[in-house]
């Protein structure tokens, strides 16, 4: 192509046109993180609007991934708006409601996402601070990978992970429900290969943020006597056991009261019994039972 | 008193009615009167029974609601 060496205008017309593009695809997705944020569609509205300013006034061509930079500058702004709402509806008469939304209107907010969206979840998530609050709705409505809600936030992954498993004891009154016995079999295999390799990025990844390591070994010779908790504690005090605790081991599966156990053996006795008890956070439970006395029924068994 | 506020709209006359409406990605309650949307109401059911209706009749909360 000939060039006249006079390139007046890059691409200005074409860059808009996509820059519009793009925005357009994300829109729906924008507005809803905007509303479960404030409550309120008008201010949701006017807070995409906003974000479309700064897209259009932004260097895009610096923008390596367009929906996560709309994302983070939603959900940051949001995270203002929500607090100058939030002191002006203090001043509000009477009790204060979100405003309602047609969802027959707009079936991405509805249908497809109808996540943290009832007036029930609103009010609930209006007892959460805005970090909590954004956490939550990311996570919760749109799937976002815990450590691009890190970023989104500024930040770190476990610091996000507590977030959301605060926010969710908040907001679902009615507890957590426990993981389907399929679910609960997979977390247990999957928690074994990575205990037996002290792969912590993996056994981190299994747990629910406040998981508990239990250990009944009635005060039993290197058996844990104090419950370990977080999820990064108990990782660690897997990778540190990991040395020594599996040499020698094979593992049998065996059901316990309605969930999967493994039944650890050494040299062809049982000296262990382990099991999982999990939710869609995952794993909050590890029950050792390292009590010889109470496990002698699986010697026979196994 | 807001169900009698939502009594008295049902017995205001022919132009307003009472409907089942997609109110945040749930059925809700609408009363309709013309081409506007006067309440709004999300209910909350547990089990089968209503638990929970919050009733919104703020104006500038209902602009949204323009009969299609």
């Amino acid at each position: 192509m000939a060039d006249s060496g006079v390139t007046a205008e890059p691409d200005g017309a074409d860059d808009l046109e996509e820059a519009t593009a793009v925005f357009m695809s994300v829109r729906p997705r924008l507005f809803g993180i905007a509303y479960r944020m404030l409550s309120s569609a008008t201010e949701a509205e006017d807070l995409v609007q906003e974000v479309w300013l700064r897209w259009q006034l932004s260097d895009r061509s610096a923008v390596t991934n367009p929906a996560a930079f709309l994302a983070t500058t939603t959900t940051r702004l949001a995270i203002n708006a929500l607090q100058s709402a939030r002191a002006r509806r203090e001043t509000y008469v009477g009790p204060w409601l979100p405003e309602p939304v047609d969802t027959s209107a707009d079936p991405y907010l509805g249908a497809e996402r109808g996540e943290a969206l009832e007036f029930a979840a609103l009010l609930l998530m209006e007892k959460l601070t805005p970090n909590e609050r954004a956490a939550y709705v990311l996570r919760e409505a749109f799937d976002y990978p815990y450590a691009q809600i890190a970023d989104i936030l500024q930040s770190t992954e476990p610091a996000v992970r507590q977030m959301v498993s605060r926010a969710r004891q908040h907001v679902a009154s009615d507890r957590r429900k426990p993981a389907s016995a399929a679910a609960q079999r997979e977390l247990l295999t999957t928690f074994i290969s990575a205990a037996r390799s002290g792969d912590m990025a993996a056994l981190e990844n299994l747990f629910a943020a406040d998981v508990t390591s239990l250990s009944d070994g009635n005060g039993a010779a290197r058996v844990a006597r104090q419950p370990v908790v977080g999820a990064l504690r108990v990782a660690r005090f897997l990778n540190a056991i990991s040395a020594w605790f599996w040499v020698g081991v094979d593992v049998r599966w065996v059901t316990t009261n309605g969930r999967t156990s493994a039944i650890l053996r050494r040299d062809g006795s049982v000296y262990g019994l382990v099991t999982v008890t999990a939710s869609a956070d995952g794993i909050d439970q590890v029950l050792w039972m390292v009590n010889q006395q109470k496990i002698t029924a699986f010697s026979t068994a196994a | 008193m807001r169900s009698r506020r939502l009594r008295t709209c049902h017995t205001l006359g022919s132009d307003v009615e009472l409907g089942i409406e997609a109110v945040n990605g749930h059925p809700g309650l609408t009363v309709r009167s013309g081409n506007r949307a006067p309440a709004v109401a999300d209910v909350a059911v547990t089990g089968a029974k209503i638990s929970a209706l919050w009733v919104v009749v703020n104006p500038a909360k209902l602009r949204g609601w323009p009969r299609g």
